[in-house]
């Protein structure tokens, strides 16, 4: 099954890494992600504060681009996610909006695209089941921390595959691949990741109850489904263990990282050492176990 | 004892404000409040620094204390993460507002009424002006001209050595991947022409 894939700026650079992982995972459960073409930045959470009309312009370009070859769109990044979601549900019903939007874009918008998160894709179309199906080495009762993020799952107003306050969707992919999910109440924390430049100080506040978080609640590692997070969760790792004297020992990976050493990927192939926190301990002891 | 603060002087306060906010896209419920404190409540923001406050922000709004509110700094502090949009009853869709009064303190700015000194709109507008020029995002570019702007040179260096340690881990593109970078071009130029209007 092919399917269109907006990897978002981030994919392309740092986080390589989950675009990387992102494509052989999707691919072992049969899913052929297919690049949209001359795609353009979403403006993330920066062009609604400066723009409304921007905010909706530069998602309605790809999204129109993208309805010109396929049904369903993939997005990795939940920023991504909610800028382009967030124009469908505004140009929806609204004709005189999306008129001035075709203009500004040159083309017609389209509010009909299936715009899906890879977490809701990977869980609810390929399903458990099938990931099940895949796995190679199991993680051995490994402890997860499951971090969702924000606006993967929220609002739910835009868009909805999981529960908004209490998600589900990373537990179970966790569970079906012999880890443990810890009880994690952070899940849905935001981490603060769009103040990271103009805010560290706060930002290091926001990361610190999710990092030490998943320490307390006895995590080995924690997952992530967005390169935001991941990006101030591991860069503002060093000055939260100095900040508060804690040791964390606690590798942030991906979760098609973590997928693909249950399914039997190699290190180098799921770009396992471009993570800044190495997770190479936590790989040996699954090689081992 | 009151103080000089907690003192308005009805004369200043602009009534037009709150209706202003309520044409302004995204802020069209904020007259629904009811001053429940939901959004406040579940901030993780307002957790940390509880100067920053969604239902202050919105109460001074209603109330048309304009400039205090389109000048300050915790306009642009809220990370957009939706929680209270989510969660509020009576649908109030704060985050939006919080776009559309950005919105309004940018045009205000534009006519030289209002003073924007927040880190944060100045990150936005070193972002999206990487977007204008490439078509997409290209962070190094985006880190220096930010710093740049808020001519914060020590904060170069402090950020020297992480930048060092992403470029070792290949997180720093050495040049900018582009994509529509012409039709993005003429996206930006065709909504500068009509905010002017
Ligand atoms: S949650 Fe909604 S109704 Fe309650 S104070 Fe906040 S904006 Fe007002
Ligand atoms: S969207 Fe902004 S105001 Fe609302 S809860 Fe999040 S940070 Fe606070």
């Amino acid at each position: 099954m092919k399917i269109g894939y907006y990897p978002g700026c981030s994919l392309h650079s740092s986080a390589k890494e989950y675009d990387l992982s992102a494509h052989l995972i999707s691919g072992s459960l049969g899913i052929e992600l297919q690049e949209i073409k001359d795609w353009n930045c979403c403006g993330a959470f920066e062009a609604a504060s400066l723009s409304h009309l921007l905010a909706l312009a530069l998602p309605a370009r790809n999204l129109s681009i993208a309805a010109k070859e396929f049904q369903k769109v993939i997005m990795p990044c939940s920023a991504c996610l909610l800028a382009h979601v967030r124009v469908k549900k505004e140009l929806n019903g609204n004709e005189k909006l999306k008129r001035e939007v075709s203009e500004i874009i040159e083309q017609q918008a389209v509010v009909d695209l299936d715009v899906r998160h890879l977490l809701d894709v990977l869980v609810n179309e390929a399903g458990i089941e099938k990931i099940k199906g895949n796995l190679k080495r199991s993680l051995n009762g490994l402890r997860v921390a499951c971090y969702y993020g924000c606006v993967v799952v929220r609002p739910s107003q835009f868009y909805h595959f999981d529960n908004p306050d209490c998600p589900q969707s990373l537990d179970e992919i966790i569970t079906a691949l012999g880890g443990q999910s810890v009880p994690f109440p952070y899940k849905t924390k935001c981490c603060g990741g769009a103040l990271l430049l103009p805010n560290e100080e706060l930002t290091i506040e926001m990361t610190k109850s999710i990092l030490i978080g998943a320490k307390d609640w006895g995590a080995q590692c924690i997952v992530v489904a967005c390169p935001m997070c991941h990006m101030a969760l591991e860069t503002l790792y060093p000055k939260v263990e100095s900040k508060y004297k804690v040791n964390l020992d606690m590798p942030i990976l991906y979760f098609t990282q973590l997928m693909g050493l249950a399914f039997g990927y190699r290190v180098k192939e799921l770009g396992l050492e471009r993570n800044l926190i190495s997770p190479m301990e936590l790989v040996h002891s699954l090689q081992r176990s | 004892m009151t103080t000089k603060t907690d003192i308005l002087v009805l004369n200043e306060l602009d009534f037009n404000f709150r209706e202003e906010i309520a044409c302004q896209p995204g802020g069209e419920n904020i007259k629904r409040c009811f001053a429940c404190g939901t959004c406040s409540a579940s901030c993780p923001i307002t957790e940390i620094d509880d100067r920053f406050n969604p239902r202050k922000i919105i109460r001074m709004a209603l109330l048309g204390i304009k400039s205090e509110v389109l000048s300050s700094d915790f306009i642009w502090i809220c990370c957009n993460c939706y929680l209270c949009y989510e969660r509020c009853p009576q649908d109030v869709r704060f985050t939006s507002i919080i776009h559309a009064i950005r919105n309004i303190a940018i045009r205000e700015l534009k006519k030289k009424k209002n003073v924007i000194r927040a880190p944060n709109f100045l990150f936005a507008h070193s972002f999206l002006e990487t977007v204008k020029d490439y078509g997409r995002l290209w962070e190094p570019g985006l880190s220096l001209k930010f710093f740049l702007r808020k001519k914060d040179f020590k904060g170069i260096l402090a950020y020297a050595p992480l930048g060092i340690k992403l470029y070792r881990k290949g997180k720093v593109p050495i040049s900018p991947s582009r994509g529509g970078t012409a039709a993005v071009k003429r996206i930006f130029k065709k909504i500068e022409e009509r905010e002017e209007r």
